[in-house]
């Protein structure tokens, strides 16, 4: 190997090996896989997102939410996601079909939101209100809802402003020290409201063929530690 | 001009002209060198600012420019293209042109290229504050930035490659090859990275593969690649011993070139079997090049610790052998499925990021960067401040890597509890991350001497310049700021 050119090609044949390996073969094999009809409901999965939800991915790209939240239900036996509740089954290449970019993340600095729409009266649309008020507090101060929170509060997505013809709906119901000085109220942006659809948006539950939803396991104790609802104030987890 | 420096002697390649070699470096040095140190100090400072955010939800929350999620994957931009990959270029073209025995060859390539880099690291950093994340991480700079330093790498490249290519020397030098393959490298994970991620077409898992596979690229082979040429350099010269192995060289640097770049997966990943299989084997065998690396350093440096001790860039280098070991052996475990599934998306793979690119690549740069600038320019940097940087680089770096190895153990072990409760698992790793705070300060703090050890140092040369332009009574040439040589 004493010549420049030989050199330069073995770097090369190196680098363009991997390349093949871990890019281009998957890509002919999984990169045109179409969406799958689901056998219970007929639709197909994964689902567009729906075009707010669309912008709220940008925001979530845009703040980093995924510099500390993952998106990746793990199997069992590759760590204890599906305990944890963080998702009915594990999530595999079908689940991430549409996402552009994709934000899978590599720390968890706060728990995974591969189902995070799930986890919160799974499913149940009288629910809906009170998850999107929930999301709303908790990305204006983490702590309102949930005692010693390190997420950042993102007060920012947020417009605090004096009420003139009596309080708007949508005002945040905020408490003690986090409330705003008599005569304000707080109103989620736009920014805030296509985020929080977002979030309402993330859900890898179907029941695929390659991941099939099996009924959960009965870990009473772990349950019971674990579950929080909406009404006391947190979600299940 | 270079020789009255004192620096220890050490016998060149070809044995001469290395004042020469040095002096090419001239225009280069002074042009590049405060802009890259410049980056480290503002590098260090948004991880700092991050770090410091975790404190609390409340901490500097005012402005969506100051949030984590941005100043996080700004800062880091900042020191791995910034600094790290921007100074340790420049190095590995110098030791690269001593080890062909050559002056740099079209350094108005380099300057230029220089220039370019510098724009788009800029224009990555503004552009992640302001929130143009692309969200992949490792790449999160805007593509615009991206290529901008894929066009500035591949004119630095040309300039390497010339240089290597100029050498009348018959023999090879494997430690100079990790500079050259830095410098394939980059061009060639960044350019498919933007072809590829460009599309609104690539499925997600996809998209996955390659920003992961480019990721990786960059971090392991262009960066990890020129750290440890680096360290192959100036680890001997340190200890005052030839390396010790050339063979054990040159399995490193083909295992870099041959199974690092498929150490792309890892256990449990969202991707077909085969995939995360040919993964999981690349990290196996990319282990076998850290291995290699880790008895040449061992060997190396056998015998020889009190003197690589005794001076601040031993002490560096010293440190850059041992993270670099560190952070492969790391990377090795993790990939095991047992300890994936204990410590994966913890803390620890930050601490790992950390040994690899602030112990691994910042050490050795630091280590070897003032002599360079002391040869390029033949003006002594005031050590003093050298060696304090060297010392609350070396603390505050090691303090941040532990620590945040620590908060992930921990944080693994209680997640690996289902019955625990998860606001406890987050507690009880907080620990180890508001410790690590401090390492991120002392770090912080070291590079300010730095800072005034360069500009002072360049200052003063561009005033001897001015000075002797003036008393030789002539219209400025250029030439005594080295503009062309
Ligand atoms: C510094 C790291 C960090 C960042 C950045 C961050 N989070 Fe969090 N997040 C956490 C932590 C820690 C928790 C757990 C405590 C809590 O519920 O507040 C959490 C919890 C959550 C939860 C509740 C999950 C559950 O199961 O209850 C949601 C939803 C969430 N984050 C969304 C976001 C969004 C959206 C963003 C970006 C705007 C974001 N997070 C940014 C750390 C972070």
């Amino acid at each position: 190997m004493n010549s420049t050119p030989l050199l330069f090609l073995g770097i090369l044949a190196g680098l363009a090996a991997s390349w093949w390996g871990m890019v281009v073969a998957p890509k002919l094999q999984i990169g045109s896989a179409p969406t799958v009809v689901l056998k219970e409901t007929g639709q197909h999965y994964p689902p567009t997102r729906p075009g707010v939800a669309q912008q709220g991915a940008e925001v979530y790209r845009s703040l980093g939410c995924n510099t500390c939240h993952s998106q990746i239900v793990r199997p069992e036996g590759y760590g204890h996601d599906l305990l944890r509740g963080w998702g009915p089954r594990r999530t595999v290449a079908q689940d991430y079909l549409r996402d552009q970019p994709i934000m899978l993340g590599s720390v968890r600095v706060g728990p995974d939101l591969a189902n995070i729409a799930t986890r919160m009266g799974s499913g149940d649309s009288n629910a809906q209100p009170a998850m999107v008020a929930y999301h709303l507090k908790h990305l204006y101060h983490p702590r309102t809802v949930m005692e010693g929170s390190v997420m950042p509060a993102y007060p920012f997505l947020f417009e605090k402003r004096r009420i003139v013809e009596g309080p708007s709906p949508d005002a945040l119901k905020l408490e003690g020290a986090y409330a705003p000085e008599a005569g304000y109220e707080v109103v989620p942006k736009e920014e805030a409201r296509v985020l929080v659809a977002y979030l309402l948006s993330l859900k890898s539950s179907a029941s695929l063929v390659e991941a099939p939803v099996i009924p959960p396991p009965t870990n009473a104790p772990v349950k019971a530690a674990n579950t929080a609802s909406i009404a006391t104030g947190g979600p299940s987890r | 001009m270079t020789s009255n420096v004192g620096m220890p002697s050490h016998t060149d390649s070809a044995g001469w002209a290395a004042n020469e070699v040095d002096a090419s470096f001239r225009p280069v040095a002074l042009l590049l060198v405060t802009k890259a140190v410049l980056w480290l100090v503002a590098g260090s400072l948004l991880t700092l600012l991050a770090s410091i955010k975790l404190h609390g939800p409340s901490m500097m929350s005012g402005s969506a420019w100051l949030t984590y999620g941005r100043v996080l994957p700004a800062g880091w931009t900042a020191l791995v293209f910034g600094f790290a990959g921007q100074a340790g270029t420049l190095l590995g073209l110098w030791t690269l042109a001593r080890a062909a025995g050559q002056r740099l060859q079209a350094p108005g390539l380099v300057l230029a290229g220089g220039v370019l880099w510098n724009l788009g690291v800029l224009a990555g950093v503004v552009g992640i504050l302001a929130g143009f994340s692309t969200g992949r991480e490792g790449l999160e700079m805007p593509s615009g930035a991206l290529a901008l330093l894929t066009v500035g790498a591949a004119l630095t490249g040309v300039a390497g490659w010339k240089t290597y290519s100029a050498r009348t020397t018959a023999r090879v030098f494997p430690s100079a090859w990790f500079v050259l393959l830095g410098l394939i490298a980059f061009v060639w994970f960044a350019s498919a990275a933007l072809a590829m991620l460009g599309g609104a077409d690539v499925r997600g898992s996809i998209q996955l593969l390659i920003q992961r596979w480019a990721g990786n690229g960059l971090q392991r082979i262009w960066l990890g690649g020129l750290a440890l040429g680096l360290i192959l350099f100036a680890l001997p010269r340190a200890a005052q011993k030839p390396l010790a192995s050339r063979e054990l060289t040159l399995i490193s640097f083909w295992s870099l070139v041959f199974f690092t770049p498929w150490a792309v997966t890892l256990p449990g990943d969202p991707l077909p079997r085969w995939v995360v299989s040919f993964g999981v084997a690349g990290h196996t065998l990319a282990a076998i090049g850290v291995l290699a690396a880790a008895i040449n350093f061992w060997k190396t440096g056998e015998g020889a610790v009190a003197r690589l001790f005794s001076t601040s860039a031993g002490r560096l280098v010293t440190g850059a052998a041992v993270a670099y070991v560190v952070a492969g052996t790391l990377q090795y475990l993790v990939s095991l499925r047992v300890v994936a599934s204990v410590v994966r998306f913890t803390w620890l793979p930050v601490g790992i990021d950390w040994a690899l690119v602030g112990g691994g690549a910042i050490w050795v740069v630091l280590s070897v960067l003032p002599e360079f600038v002391e040869r390029a320019t033949g003006r002594r940097l005031n050590p003093g401040l050298l060696n304090l940087n060297a010392t609350l680089s070396l603390v505050g770096v090691g303090v941040v890597v532990l620590s945040l190895i620590l908060a992930g153990v921990i944080q693994g072990m209680s997640l690996s509890n289902p019955g625990k409760a998860y606001m406890d698992t987050v507690k009880g790793s907080m620990h180890g991350v508001r410790l690590s705070s401090l390492g991120f300060l002392l770090f912080f703090l070291g590079q300010l001497p730095l800072l005034a050890a360069v500009v002072g140092g360049l200052t003063a040369v561009a005033r001897d310049a001015v000075g002797a332009v003036k008393s030789w009574g002539l219209a400025p040439t250029g030439k005594g700021m080295g503009a062309r040589s």
